[in-house]
């Protein structure tokens, strides 16, 4: 907006407008260059200094949503030796949910018939998984998995295959890097005998290979 | 002279504004609030959309709500008896007006910011969720606000800003009234209605 | 500060060594670099840290870059133009008198308005290269240009963004206007000149962002932004909102400015009866930008804090229809912005072509009007597929109905023509031209309004193929007609009306043979937003392919054409075309009031009848 009253001015001569051409061109050419560069060669340069510094690349973080009863999203896709964050966060207000990654079913007798209770293959078995951020949790069961805690301690449990429990409104990160089990493997929620996974809270994930 | 001033003679003008040239000023300032008022409405049909007219139980109505509110709408008033202490030229008078509407926009600035950090629903829930954002929102233009009048406060100490040029007050009042009015509307829909 | 430097003696300053300013833009990259840094680190490394530690992350991201842009616009020279000033400090800018002043910040319309053409040229450019390879990927069957359909639809996402927002919206605009409506008005300045100095550099900034969106991940919505898959994919779309925000805003400040000049800056007698058409153009098109794009950024902002927060309100979890809803509640609206200046050049260039007064000028004034009002009635019909058929029968209905108004912009064309002697130049061969493809895309968009076509044809194509004749064979078309025809006002010479024929009727034709076959081979069964599609539709795309870059080329041959004329072409007197607007009968010089004394306008612009005196008297007295 105009506001005339501030437009004083001063004597224009202390200050040379003409800026240098010389300066101008070049640095605006390296500035383009350089973006070129970063834009088509990201994955090698990102790559040679990781290498050079030994550090890993991270991986985007993987959002996975609880409700009820269903998980958002309900494919995943992911390469082996890639550095995965699954972030876990349940979104229901009234029911705890947890999520299991694995194969085939583990059946167990009952009165009306074999109840799915988890899955036959426990796909985290030897895998090192970092949690962070626990946030009503209500149990953790790491089974065969090697586990490593930043931050809040969740409640651990034993007995079954590796499976976080959230509370309503909970939320949880585990950190890991994908082993080359290629393949489609199978997540759910098998709480409540097995109705939240019948009722579609269920999805697969496919890994790469290398 | 090789460079030459870019200002044509109309903006260099340190003398009054013309009658022409307020209203073109006034009707710049009318297009600022017609397009800032066009998220506000956004944000009350999300609101409507998304978690209906639920407010969940125990809101805290003060923080977030009511002391904002006041303080945004109180603090309009020293501006307009700053407009009328310019009238008579009596520039300190003029200064501790436009001081305090921003210590009032302060406390308001301060009671929106407060509930983004610290309130007693869920964050991630619809309602929780469009609040949090409307909080922001009205963090935002209250900033904005504040940062208007305090150049005119800076300016009003250099002398700048006098009876016949007082362009600068009536924009504060434009800037400061549209914030304070839109914040008591989208606190009004979002957490009464 | 202030103090010491108005206490200069003269001696002082005479001796004093003169300090060379560093290069403005030079100075923006620097400072919106340190801000990234700065505001990334504190926020990566010290407010929101993250497992793992990762250096940039969304939220910093974000973060940074709003300091980055902050850092750019003061760098070019917002903080002494703007800041300093609004803090009581004077002004100290001095804009050297050569090519310098198209690389720092300028509050005069003509030196905003050529910044703004090339900014949006260079855009076109890059945009049409992303263009080029998506038609290169599309030659085969198979993906072999790109690794993978993610980098494919990141480019296509960003093809549309940049068209859209940095080109269809901004160049008649931002461009063509910025110089040319404080000309028509009579006046030697648009109302606002630091706003519109300010608004021109918020575009490299969100172009830039677009284009290295990629450095974040890669994103696979397209322009439209859809959720919920904005919210699965990588993070590239972070910076898709972050570009797109820096561009409407540029919109929105010109449109602020550009409507505040057309009311108040008219030249003594310039009544409404008498306003130009491209003047009432502008209007209509500012007053929807004056509405429509605050609620597309408030819509964007929030689907930003749905990714970075993270939210959940337009997730699967949330509601993604109504991201649909707020996002076509803008989309249509924006295909009007584009195509209204084009509408209004028609009858701008026609009348001066012919020699002729133009046809039923009322009507054109209300055709740009309504086509303005029932722009906001039709946006669901981008969304048939989601709603009941109840639903689409007023939106059907009123998308059929927007062919009214729209018709009148094409009879006031066709009764200007009629009887005419029309001097058959490059610009009046581009506007005819330009019809024409406008014809063709309204004709298949009665089509596509229609429910039942709409959801046989939906995301092929058929649609891609349509909207594509409405933007470049409308808009674009008329854009080049626009640059020839002001091409003597801008430069003082003239281009080859040789070339510049060769030139329409290469892009005419390459444009007309790609873009017709994609409604066939749309019809036929080709999606959009695949990179690798069946076998059978190969010949056809190869087709395409080979025509779209004969366009790709022509366009270049055009730009190339423009570029040397305006250096070497031969000079020309101030007004070739006989026009009576009165950008005609100034000499527009940037860095120099164009109108000393504001001319007086005594009749309308558009009168060429018996009595008037011929050239060269003007009608209206300078």
């Amino acid at each position: 907006m105009q506001e005339d009253s501030s437009l004083r001015r001063v004597d224009p001569s202390r200050r040379d407008p003409h800026w240098s051409a010389t300066t101008f061109f070049v640095v605006l050419g390296l500035v383009v260059l350089i973006s070129i560069l970063s834009l088509f060669l990201k994955r090698p340069i990102s790559d040679a200094t990781a290498a050079m510094t030994g550090t890993t690349l991270n991986e985007p973080v993987t959002q996975i949503e609880q409700y009820d009863y269903g998980f958002e999203p309900h494919h995943i896709t992911w390469r082996a030796g890639d550095q995965v964050t699954i972030s876990l966060h349940n979104r229901s207000t009234t029911h705890w949910h947890e999520m299991m990654l694995g194969r085939g079913y583990d059946y167990t007798p009952s009165a009306f018939g074999p109840i799915a209770t988890q899955f036959d293959t426990d796909f985290w078995n030897g895998i090192h998984v970092t949690f962070s951020g626990a946030n009503h949790v209500d149990n953790l069961c790491v089974n065969k998995a090697i586990a490593k805690f930043i931050g809040p301690m969740p409640n651990i449990v034993t007995g079954g295959n590796f499976s976080p429990t959230l509370q309503p409104g909970g939320s949880l990160n585990m950190t890991f890097t994908v082993p080359n089990k290629p393949g489609t493997w199978h997540y759910g929620c098998f709480v409540q005998q097995y109705v939240h996974y019948m009722a579609g809270m269920r999805g697969t994930i496919t890994i790469l290979p290398r | 002279m090789s460079s030459h001033n870019t200002y044509t003679k109309t903006s260099l003008r340190i003398g009054p504004l013309s009658e022409r040239d307020l209203r073109k000023n006034r009707f710049g300032m009318s297009l600022y609030c017609i397009s800032q008022a066009v998220p506000y409405f956004l944000l009350i049909n999300i609101r409507f959309v998304i978690a209906g007219n639920f407010v969940p139980v125990g809101l805290n109505l003060w923080l977030g709500g009511i002391i904002p509110t006041v303080a945004l709408l109180v603090g309009i008033i020293p501006l307009f008896t700053a407009r009328a202490a310019l009238q008579k030229d009596d520039i300190p008078r003029v200064r501790s007006h436009v001081m305090t509407a921003m210590l009032l926009g302060l406390i308001g600035l301060l009671s929106l910011l407060f509930p983004l950090w610290f309130h007693n629903f869920d964050a991630l829930s619809p309602f929780g969720e469009i609040d949090l954002i409307s909080l922001g929102v009205a963090s935002f233009y209250t900033i904005i606000a504040l940062i208007v009048a305090w150049g005119v406060y800076l300016r009003l100490g250099k002398g700048l800003i006098r009876k016949e040029t007082g362009w600068g007050i009536e924009a504060t009042i434009w800037v400061y009234a549209f914030n304070a009015i839109a914040w008591t509307a989208l606190f009004f829909t979002l957490d009464l209605l | 500060m202030s103090a010491n430097a108005a206490g200069l003696s003269g001696v002082d300053t005479a001796n004093r060594q003169r300090r060379r300013i560093a290069p403005p833009v030079i100075r923006g990259l620097l400072w919106a670099a340190i801000g990234f840094l700065v505001f990334n680190t504190l926020v990566s490394q010290v407010i929101d840290r993250q497992p793992y530690d990762p250096f940039v992350t969304r939220v910093s991201a974000t973060v940074g870059w709003a300091a980055a842009v902050i850092g750019w616009l003061l760098g070019v020279g917002a903080w002494e133009v703007i800041v300093r000033p609004f803090f009581g400090h004077p002004v100290e800018w001095d804009i050297p008198n050569d090519w310098r002043r198209y690389f720092m910040f300028s509050t005069d319309h003509k030196v905003v308005g050529l910044q703004y053409i090339f900014t949006t040229t260079g855009s076109f450019l890059l945009a049409g290269l992303a263009a080029m390879m998506m038609r290169m990927e599309l030659m085969n069957a198979k993906l072999w240009v790109f690794t993978n359909p993610g980098a494919y639809l990141t480019t296509v996402g960003i093809h549309g963004t940049v068209m859209m927002f940095s080109v269809g919206t901004v160049a008649l605009v931002g461009g063509f206007a910025n110089y040319f409506i404080p000309l028509m008005m009579g006046s030697n300045s648009s109302a606002y000149p630091r706003m519109s100095g300010l608004s021109h550099w918020l575009l490299p900034a969100g172009i830039a962002t677009v284009f290295l969106s990629p450095l974040l991940g890669q994103w696979t919505t397209g322009w439209r932004a859809y959720a919920p898959l904005s919210g699965q994919d990588p993070s590239g779309i972070v910076f898709y909102y972050l570009g797109v925000f820096a561009m409407t805003t540029s919109s929105l400040l010109v449109a602020i400015n550009l409507t505040a000049t057309i009311i108040f800056n008219r030249a003594p007698g310039l009544t409404w009866n008498r306003l130009p058409m491209f003047g009432w153009g502008i209007l209509a098109v500012s007053l929807l930008t004056i509405i429509w794009v605050p609620e597309i950024q408030m819509t964007f902002i929030i689907s930003l804090l749905n990714l970075i927060v993270p939210f959940s309100l337009f997730e699967q979890t949330g509601s993604p229809l109504t991201y649909m809803e707020s996002f076509w509640l803008f989309g249509h609206p924006e295909v009007y912005i584009i195509v209204v200046p084009a509408f209004a050049l028609w009858q701008e260039i026609i009348p001066v072509m012919g020699q002729k007064t133009l046809f039923a000028r009322q009507w054109g004034v209300l055709g740009l009007v309504f086509v303005m009002l029932f722009s906001g009635l039709v946006w669901a019909h981008h969304m048939f597929t989601n709603m009941r058929n109840s639903e689409m029968l007023p939106f059907s209905f009123f998308t059929e109905m927007i062919s009214i108004p729209t018709g009148f912009s094409y009879l006031v064309v066709l009764g200007t023509l009629w009887g005419a002697r029309l001097k058959f130049s490059t610009p009046t061969l581009f506007v005819l031209m330009s019809m024409f493809n406008f014809l063709i895309g309204g004709i298949t968009g009665v089509l596509l309004a229609d429910p039942v076509i709409n959801l046989q044809t939906h995301d092929t194509f058929f649609v891609l193929s349509h909207f594509h004749y409405t933007v470049i064979g409308s808009m674009v078309f008329t854009w080049l007609a626009a640059a020839y025809y002001w091409l003597p006002k801008l430069s003082g010479r003239m281009y080859n009306e040789t070339l510049g024929k060769l030139g329409a009727i290469w892009v005419f034709i390459a444009f007309n043979s790609a873009f017709g076959q994609m409604f066939f081979v749309g019809l036929r069964g080709m999606n959009r937003w695949v990179a690798v599609y069946p076998q059978y539709l190969q010949n056809m795309n190869f087709s395409i392919s080979m025509f779209a870059f004969l366009l790709g080329l022509g366009f270049l041959f055009n730009f190339v054409h423009i570029t040397w004329m305006w250096n070497k072409g031969k000079p020309v007197g101030q007004n070739p075309w006989n026009g009576k607007t009165l950008e005609w009968f100034g000499t527009p010089k940037p860095g120099i009031a164009t109108f000393s004394p504001l001319p007086h306008v005594e009749t309308g612009f558009y009168d060429y009848s018996e009595n008037t005196p011929p050239t060269p008297s003007p009608p209206k007295r300078m």
